[in-house]
């Protein structure tokens, strides 16, 4: 059970390029192609990068939509400090790029998403070792670049608001020409998670899986995903702004923090709720329902702080939606309706619940 | 109802063998010398134990219990209480006093167990975290101390066994195919008829299942026969635009799969992970996969090459649902000592997933991409009208989006199992010893008759073989009670299937041109 979703997925285990996860695609390597080598030791596995070298992966499908991108990239790199090394990664050609460039103990690291760049020069603790890189995007305008498993720098304002389709996924060396220089940097793993916007929704409907497709009205249908998708952008304009006010621009070697309180207490509670959350769904416990509400109630309130006027805006609208799955829209619904009727009756009631707390978030506790 | 006799009859009438030339001597010396090394997490709590134990553990715990901390553990069925474990299957209870061995083992009682087994059946030790780590749990580490750490595991509770299984591919489709292809989850499903076709284009000519299966059966009696002309007339039914895969069918005729399964009484990812990712459930089938070529195995048997010559070709190993499309696979290298000692898999804490390296592994599903939900809202929410459900579908959006996924961590600093040391060496206090249960697969009948596990529920049967195992292993019904929306307990599934289907897609299969 998953939202954020993998698009390919590689660990260069063996000597086969082409041993790898990913949807259906096509997978280009270059200078050696699909050539199977013998397994190297261990010591010598991973995917060269090096001027030449490079894999590329064309989806069948073009991903539309993506939201969130989540790249990990680990390399052994056996470079001195002499050495300037670099490695990049592109998906849609030049829409999302990351540029990792070595520099003795040194790495300068840069994710361009849409256009726009996120840079910062991170110090090693050596020139040379095994480094993992992760670098994340999400639309609501957090870019997130992490070495080692450590947030090194941290952009509140990267394209927010941006969806982009993804098709292509590179991963190599900036130059083509392939030179008789010793390999000096693989990739051990490289994997890509992307988020699309409706990833999320999908994960909730996973949450109590139904049998598809439900005999919905189509009109019904429409008007009442119209209005829930024109809530969704209002919840994402707000979640900008939420993210805007609680965190700030930062890089490692700044003082104090990325995160503000608010940021982290609204973390923290988000976390708590979704996890209270997903055990309500699985078991339909009350104490996990009350639990869910009052860490809802924290998240909501810090959000209502943000903006208030847009807040109730959001809810307004979303109330609006909500009414629209009334009795007459579901009628084709009602014997599916009445066979999980019983077992839907505590979601019901949370969600009752929740709209008591999410209009009086600040109010008193239940 | 699960009756062995009739599988053990079709299994003779078909000549039922799965390992191809090899003895059931020979597989047992192939499944030592190839015994991958398992390492385990330190917090693992649950460590594989095979299906015996899984009957044989809780009484023996029960027994050293007193009268209150026995009653907690039963099992209440209706206005009874049972000591674990049961089978239930409907309203009937199997009590653990007739799951025992000697009863199984018993042609007239054995068969009378069997009879109220089935695919509906239920096999329970308490369904629950806490019964489970009463039963089967590790609490205590190697320095004595209740909380591992790395390089302090938990010592396994029980002794750890593994199960292996030898199959050749060629073999092992044909008796998938056959007509009167018994019920039971030894004999199982090999259903991997789709792997062989594709569809070039678009096409609205139909090409059903059970053709596919005709052709293959065909394909295989003509390779086996040696008749090219009836191969060729199999290939010339294949409706245009379909197209044959030649990759599957040289991966099926070239090589042979060693498959150790790791079976353990409860999955616990819940308490050892950070997430909400849901999986726990009671049992928990999981395991790898050792690939031979084909050709090593033939000449072994024929005595054109020494044991000590045969190299393991891949690895695979099984992650999660095989839809989650996240196995993974490694050649090994060709030098076989480095094979050998390349030859190491990886339990994920908890969840028992099996990787091949180290370190945190994000939980993967490549099903989920080709999912379109576009602009939809959960089909729950239509069900609940009047309730004001899109406030709490923004909010978990919201929250979702920014969960970090799911993580499997596997590690280095953990107890682990393996081959057999070196006599005189000592291992260290992290590795602790293991048996393997090798499943007689070979030939049941005919002139190289030689051992097979279905013997067991023949009259007379063999004293190498035992019905109470062969009950056990072929059981068909669920591995545990859990049986929640999402924390469901498993059926078992041999994982041939899955690990061929990995083989043609990620393995170094050697191609031969079909003329």
């Amino acid at each position: 059970m998953h939202v954020w979703t993998p698009a390919f997925h590689h660990q260069f285990l063996d000597g086969n390029p082409a041993n790898f996860s990913a949807p259906p695609g096509a997978l280009t390597a270059l200078p050696d192609g699909l050539v199977v080598q013998p397994t190297p030791p261990p010591d010598q596995r991973g995917f060269v990068i090096a001027p030449g070298h490079s894999l590329s992966y064309t989806l069948e499908r073009t991903l539309l939509d993506v939201i969130g991108i989540d790249i990990t990239l680990d390399v052994v790199v056996v470079g001195s400090a002499q050495d300037q090394l670099d490695v990049q990664v592109h998906l849609d050609g030049q829409a999302v790029r990351v540029i990792a460039t070595f520099l003795g103990p040194l790495l300068r690291l840069q994710l361009v998403v849409g256009g726009t760049p996120m840079a910062a020069s991170i110090p090693l603790e050596s020139a040379s070792g095994l480094f993992r890189l992760r670098l994340r995007w999400h639309t609501h305008g957090q870019g997130s670049m992490f070495v080692n498993d450590r947030l090194r720098a941290y952009e509140p304002a990267l394209r927010p608001g941006l969806s982009l389709p993804v098709t292509t996924v590179f991963l190599g060396h900036h130059s083509p020409v392939v030179t008789p220089a010793p390999p000096k940097m693989r990739a051990r793993r490289f994997t890509v998670k992307l988020l699309r916007k409706d990833d999320a929704t999908r994960f909730l409907d996973d949450l109590f899986p139904l049998p598809r497709p439900l005999p919905i009205d189509n009109e019904c249908a429409k008007r009442v995903q119209g209005l829930a998708g024109a809530a969704m952008v209002d919840a994402r304009h707000l979640m900008t702004a939420a993210v805007a006010a609680w965190t700030r621009r930062w890089s490692e070697g700044q003082a104090g923090s990325p995160f503000s309180a608010e940021s982290v207490a609204a973390h923290e509670a988000a976390v708590q709720a979704g996890r209270a959350f997903t055990a309500f769904m699985l078991g339909q416990d009350q104490a996990d329902a009350d639990r869910f509400l009052a860490q809802a109630r924290t998240f909501l309130a810090l959000l209502q702080g943000v903006d208030p006027a847009r807040y109730g805006a959001l809810l307004a609208k979303a109330d609006d939606a909500s009414t629209q799955l009334d009795l007459p829209c579901v009628a084709a619904l009602e014997p599916l309706r009445r066979l999980y009727e019983s077992r839907l009756a505590p979601l019901a009631e949370l969600a009752r619940d929740l709209a008591v707390v999410a209009h009086a978030p600040g109010g008193p506790h239940a | 109802m699960l009756d062995l006799k009739a599988h053990a009859d079709v299994a003779v009438s078909s000549a039922f063998n799965l390992t191809g030339p090899l003895r059931h001597a020979t597989v047992v010396r192939l499944a030592a010398a190839w015994y991958p090394e398992i390492r385990f997490h330190e917090v693992e709590r649950f460590h594989p134990i095979d299906f015996e134990a899984m009957f044989t553990v809780p009484p023996a715990v029960m027994a050293t219990l007193d009268e209150p901390t026995k009653d907690t553990l039963r099992i209440q069925v209706g206005n009874a209480r049972f000591d674990p474990p049961i089978v239930r299957t409907g309203s009937d209870t199997v009590p653990a006093s007739a799951l025992a061995t000697a009863v199984l083992d018993d042609p007239t009682s054995g068969a009378g167990i069997q009879a109220r087994i089935s695919a509906g059946s239920v096999y329970t030790h308490g369904g629950d975290f806490d019964r489970s780590t009463q039963l089967f749990g590790a609490s205590t580490t190697v320095q004595g101390l209740v909380d591992p750490s790395p390089g302090d595991p938990r010592i396994p509770r029980h002794p750890i066994v593994v199960r292996a299984e030898m199959r050749f591919l060629l073999e092992t489709l044909k008796h998938e195919l056959q007509a009167d292809r018994p019920d039971d989850a030894l004999w199982a499903r090999f259903e991997v008829e789709q792997s062989f076709f594709r569809l070039v284009g678009n096409s609205n000519i139909p090409f059903t299942t059970s053709a596919k299966r005709d052709i293959l059966r065909r394909l295989i009696a003509a390779f086996e026969a040696g008749d090219e002309a009836a191969q060729n007339a199999a290939f010339a039914d294949i409706p245009s635009p379909w197209q044959f895969v030649p990759r599957a069918w040289d991966a099926l005729r070239n090589y042979v799969f060693l498959e150790f399964y790791f079976l353990y009484a409860f999955n616990d990812f819940l308490q050892v992970a950070d997430s909400i990712f849901a999986n726990e459930h009671e049992g928990d089938n999981e395991g790898c996969c050792v690939v031979f070529d084909r050709r090593d195995l033939e000449d072994l048997a024929a005595g054109t090459k020494s044991f000590d010559e045969i190299v393991a070709h891949t690895v695979i190993t099984s992650v999660h649902e095989e839809f989650n499309d996240n196995d993974e696979l490694k050649r090994l290298p060709l030098d076989r000592d480095r094979a050998r000692d390349d030859l190491v898999v990886y339990v994920a804490a908890g969840s028992h997933a099996t990787y091949l390296t180290a370190g945190s592994h994000d939980i993967l599903d490549f099903e989920d991409i080709l999912t379109d939900f576009p602009g939809q809202v959960p089909g729950w929410a239509w069900l609940i009208p009047g309730a004001p459900v899109i406030i709490l579908l923004l909010l978990i959006t919201a929250i979702a989006e920014h969960f970090a996924d799911s993580e499997d961590d596997t590690s280095d600093n953990g107890a682990s199992t393996g081959p057999d040391p070196e006599p005189g060496t000592d291992p260290g206090p992290l590795v602790f010893p293991s048996r393997r249960v090798v499943t007689p697969l070979s030939a049941i009948a005919g002139p190289g008759a030689d051992v097979n596990a279905y013997q067991a529920a023949l009259a007379p049967a063999p004293a190498n073989v035992s019905l109470a195992d062969l009950t056990r292993r072929a059981f068909p019904g669920k591995w545990g009670a859990m049986d929640g929306l999402r924390d469901h307990s498993p059926t078992w599934e041999n994982k041939t299937a899955r690990y061929f289907r990995k083989f043609v897609h990620s393995g170094d299969i050697k191609a031969e041109v079909i003329l």
